[in-house]
């Protein structure tokens, strides 16, 4: 008998071995948002078993959120929404109410502010979308900040859609860029900036499946640093943004999208001709580059959450935010954000190499863009635009990026942002972000041979196929053969 | 929605010291000027063919007359009078009533004409218009029933003026 018992013990410990094993395996292939979410319900665990109440630990709903507190709650069905006042639809009150909520957001955060901090100004300019690097160039020159790069945090497109609704001929789409800077007077006309794009689908980086995939920074940051510049040197780094249309049709069961894409990145730097060819000249050495998964120190990108707290203020994205806000304590822009991230964290213009309200992953505009299943492009009012002529637009972003040459003084502003997030916002800002995700295992030939034949059946039949929803990483597409 | 973070600059090309200005291609320009005018040309001029050749073509015209002046004072029946002509062609007969005016009132016109028909046998047939709903062709006489040698005698009309025209 005892004999029998020690065997089966044996086998359910060799049992709980290979368990632990396959546990091991999975966790290690999930992506880096599922492996956030995954701790903190094993954290939470933990808590409970150590005896700490569940009143303690909060709802379980709001597990792997960026938006906690009254937002959160009701967002993802913790409480009801109270009763909301009536919606303000006249714009000038909406404006002057906006202003009343900006004013008290403001003085919340002023204890948070670091205490040397550089003044910030967001000049928008229009451009047609084609030559938008070009016009951005030429603009940088004629307000001479093209000299002053020390002064610029960074040059980026606006990451909305204008007149979504309406079709405009290949490249002619009036498109916006944010010029992020601290001058505080007019610089003079100087040279135009130069810039160079890098396409995403360059593999310009060999990483083999599994190894977590470049950011589009941290391939610029190779050029520039390769390049010799630095972030004084630099006047911003830019994803390449275009909007595709997609389905709406058979192909895809109808749904109709709007993607933002992300095709590349722009590096802006002075129009100084020693500089500009230092720049060329890195770009353009042998591939592939040797990139660092991380930046190298001490240069630094923060990612911080936007879409989670829009969708809260801003319940559809042609439209103005709701006013008055259900949540007044949160931003109602992505600039009022990344201001605040910039103004608490304190960080000087000359030591950023660029800010930007983008995108990462493909991103359906679509969301969030009328009630219920309704999903539209207009409807909205006109809003401002850079040139003075209204227009409609679909408010996009979803995160926000900072990439900077990193101090001392600024881990304390990163600590102060931190507190702001959680005591103010009440959200994880800086969680979820799922970024450099691993790269995957491309198709096998038999794969690949399945979807080609599938692809001439479909040609043939005359009936529209089912659309790609692979988008390959960007930079390191594909994967270099062993 | 004004965002109160944001400077509007204008456009980027239009700049006070701006290297860069919008380009306007005159080719271009001149290809959209072409382009256009030859359109609405091409467009005036298919439309006024359209009505020229509107009804049957000249050479098949078999005849043609009046029925009655057009003269809206002469929309009297004691006034009405008809224009009688002949075929030899073994085919369809259609009677076209070239008319003006309003819709409506074209329509009162056609539905206010006859066509009698006199056969070579001597049998003779009527087609009114109030029977048409057609406001251009008031009657068309199949082969089978318009024997070579027939004789028609249309349109009379009780209230309407216009040019009957038969084809063949």
């Amino acid at each position: 008998m005892g004999r029998f018992r020690h065997l089966a013990d044996k086998a359910f410990a060799k049992l709980d071995e290979i368990n632990a094993k396959d546990q091991e395996r999975a966790v290690a292939k999930l992506s880096p948002a599922e492996r956030e979410h995954y701790d903190a319900w094993v954290e939470r665990t933990a808590a409970l078993n150590s005896g700490v109440p569940q009143e303690e630990l909060g709802d379980p709903k709001l597990i792997g959120k960026v938006l906690q507190g009254p937002a959160g709650e009701i967002l993802h069905g913790v409480r009801k929404a109270p009763k909301a006042p009536p919606v303000i639809e006249d714009p000038a009150a909406w404006d002057a109410q906006s202003r009343t909520e900006l004013a008290a957001r403001d003085e919340a955060r002023a204890p948070y502010l670091a205490p040397d901090r550089s003044p910030i100004r967001i000049s928008r300019v229009g451009a047609t979308e084609k030559s938008s690097l070009e016009e951005i160039c030429a603009y940088l020159g004629s307000t001479g900040l093209a000299s002053r790069s020390d002064l610029v945090f960074g040059a980026t497109r606006v990451p909305h859609m204008i007149q979504a609704g309406r079709m405009k001929p290949f490249g002619s789409r009036y498109v916006e860029w944010d010029v992020v800077h601290a001058s505080e007077h007019d610089l003079g006309p100087t040279d135009p900036a130069t810039a160079i794009s890098l396409d995403a689908e360059i593999a310009y980086v060999a990483r083999n499946p599994g190894e977590p995939s470049p950011l589009d920074e941290d391939i610029a940051l190779d050029v520039l640093t390769r390049a010799g510049l630095d972030p004084s040197k630099t006047l911003g780094i830019s994803r390449t943004l275009r909007f595709e249309g997609r389905g709406g049709g058979d192909d895809d069961s109808g749904t109709p999208r709007r993607l933002a894409l992300i095709t590349g990145v722009d590096v802006l730097v002075p129009g100084d001709p020693a500089i500009a060819a230092m720049l060329r000249q890195a770009a353009d050495s042998p591939r592939p580059w040797s990139v660092p998964t991380e930046p190298a120190p001490p240069n630094r990108i923060d990612v911080i959450q936007w879409d989670a707290i829009a969708q809260a203020v801003q319940p559809r994205r042609q439209h103005r935010a709701t006013m008055p806000s259900p949540f007044p304590y949160l931003p109602t822009t992505s600039t009022e954000l990344l201001r605040a991230h910039l103004e608490i964290v304190g960080i000087k213009p000359a030591d950023c190499w660029s800010v930007q309200v983008t995108y990462d992953r493909p991103f359906d505009l679509m969301a969030r863009t009328g009630g219920g299943f309704v999903r539209r492009t207009g409807g909205g009012p006109d809003f401002p635009s850079a040139d003075g002529k209204p227009r409609q637009r679909m408010f996009g972003g979803h995160k926000i990026v900072v990439t900077y040459r990193d101090r001392p003084e600024y881990s304390a502003g990163r600590d102060r942002f931190k507190a702001y997030s959680r005591e103010v916002l009440q959200a994880n800002l800086d969680g979820m972000l799922n970024l450099r995700p691993p790269i995957p295992k491309p198709d096998g030939r038999l794969a690949r041979a399945v979807d080609f034949a599938g692809d001439v059946a479909l040609f043939f039949s005359m009936e529209p196929g089912v659309e790609d929803g692979f988008f390959p990483p960007r930079y390191c597409w594909p994967p270099p053969k062993r | 929605m004004s965002d109160p973070n944001v400077e509007l600059g204008g456009s980027a090309t239009v700049q006070p010291g701006s290297q860069l200005r919008r380009s306007r291609s005159i080719g271009l320009g001149v290809l959209v000027a072409v382009l256009l005018i030859g359109g609405i040309a091409a467009s005036v001029i298919g439309i006024v063919q359209l009505a020229q050749n509107a009804g049957p073509a000249e050479d098949r015209i078999i005849a043609r007359g009046t029925v009655a002046p057009l003269n809206p004072g002469n929309l009297n029946i004691s006034q009405r009078s008809e224009t009688i002509f002949e075929t030899t062609d073994p085919g369809d007969v259609t009677v076209w009533l070239q008319l003006g005016g309003p819709g409506n009132v074209r329509e009162s016109i056609v539905a206010g004409t006859a066509c009698a028909l006199t056969r070579g046998d001597g049998t003779t047939d009527e087609i009114r218009g109030s029977r048409q709903g057609n406001v251009v062709a008031v009657a068309t006489f199949p082969s089978g029933r318009s024997p070579r040698g027939e004789r028609s005698r249309p349109p009379t009309t009780s209230s309407s003026s216009g040019e009957p025209r038969a084809m063949a």
